[in-house]
């Protein structure tokens, strides 16, 4: 599978459908490309959508009329990351 | 090139990754693209509101976890053939659900335990799905089952006891296993195994017509005779197995329960099938009144047992 094909996958699956339907098909999906023993670098780009799935399924719906790129996911992947890093603080914020 | 896509099904290899459709009715496919499929990934179909009614075909072998998850509208799950492998939460969050139909044998006696294992009785017999606690509307397993493993006898049923027979074509260690079933009162279905199944399916129209000993109503519940053991002869319906074999007087729950078969050996239960098979043409008898009446009428019973 090339990577142009695995993206298409993806941005089919978090194109639409809740978030917790999403993470059960790019689970099930990164178990069959573990199967069919896929590149490293393809089984980890589905990793890191799961990761940061809300912010994956944000850029799939807002790259509409074009095709999902790697770049895209990389920068749900950087915000997933803030985010997670902003509620760390507000967590920390809260204790004594 | 292994990836296929039509429609709303997106499917990889032989797995069903994920549906999208808005069909209220779904025939799930077993090829795509020419690709044949047998998975059913996780939550490949959950979150369909649209989705009411639900065919699973014979070929599928494995169903994901939360495979049919929060679809809010989902009342009917039809099996076509044997019961795949279910992942955990398949029908959770579905609370209109209220049958799953096994169409066809032959269901496995292992997955059937694993069915039963799932479910707790109750005191009136009836099995309540204890894994799926969201299946409120599901009102009991069997009644759900095409394939019913209990069947309800009255009290006035006119059976044949055939104690004497069943010793005889019993074996030593297959008479002890069986007496030890019984004194422990362990109620097993009577689930045909795959071979017994299509061996009866290549001989149906071989088979002797003979006069049945019962034809039983699954609506009788009357007390019975504790403590007896009953041997009815086994009914094959032309289009749908309806098996009838052994049956225990329950004594706590109004009940017969049906046992396995195969507390025989194999060849002591296809002799005993040759023996006392009985074949009708047309659709069960217990769910057609008219069509059991002509039964009632053409084998001579004097009543509906």
């Amino acid at each position: 599978m090339t990577d142009v094909e695995l993206l298409e996958y993806i941005r089919r699956i978090v194109r639409d459908g809740p978030e917790r339907k999403v993470r059960h098909v790019l689970t099930e999906l990164r178990e069959i490309l573990e199967r069919m023993s896929t590149p490293k670098e393809q089984i980890d780009l589905v990793n890191m959508t799961i990761l940061s799935l809300p912010e994956a399924m944000h850029e799939a719906r807002k790259a509409e009329g074009r095709p999902l790129t790697e770049r895209d996911l990389q920068i749900a992947a950087r915000r997933a990351e803030e985010r997670r890093r902003r509620e760390e603080e507000m967590r920390d914020y809260g204790r004594c | 090139m292994l990836r296929t896509e039509n429609g709303a099904f997106l499917t990889l290899e032989d797995t069903i990754l994920s549906y999208s459709g808005q069909a209220s009715s779904l025939d799930i496919p077993a090829v795509q693209d020419g690709h044949p499929l047998s998975v059913i990934g996780k939550g490949a179909f959950g979150e369909s509101p649209s989705l009411n009614w639900v065919s699973i075909p014979r070929e599928i072998r494995r169903i994901g976890y939360e495979a049919f998850s929060g679809c809010d509208n989902l009342e009917t799950v039809v099996f076509n053939g044997a019961l795949p492998e279910l992942g955990g939460g398949l029908f959770s969050r579905c609370p209109k659900l209220k049958s799953i139909s096994l169409r066809s044998f032959p269901v496995s006696e292992e997955q059937y335990r694993q069915l039963r294992e799932n479910s707790s009785r109750m005191t009136d017999g009836r099995l309540v799905p204890e894994r799926f606690p969201d299946w409120p509307g599901l009102e009991s397993l069997e009644k759900a089952l095409d394939v019913k493993p209990y069947v309800h006898v009255p009290k006035t049923a006119d059976c044949v006891f055939r104690d004497r027979d069943l010793d005889r074509d019993m074996q030593d260690e297959d008479q002890r296993r069986f007496r030890e079933l019984i004194r422990r009162r362990v109620r097993t279905p009577c689930i045909p195994s795959v071979e017994e199944v299509n061996d009866l399916c290549t001989r149906r129209e071989n088979l002797p017509t003979v006069k049945p000993v019962a034809l039983l109503c699954a609506d009788d519940r009357q007390t019975v005779r504790e403590g007896r053991t009953v041997l009815l002869r086994p009914e094959i319906l032309i289009g749908r197995f309806y098996w009838q074999s052994k049956v225990e007087i329950a004594c706590d729950g109004q009940m017969y329960y049906l046992y396995q078969r195969n507390y025989l050996t194999a060849e002591a239960r296809m002799e005993y099938i040759r023996q006392n098979i009985c074949v009708f043409a047309g659709e069960t008898p217990l769910k057609d009144e008219r069509r059991a009446g002509e039964i009632y009428a053409k084998y001579q019973l004097s009543s509906i047992l």
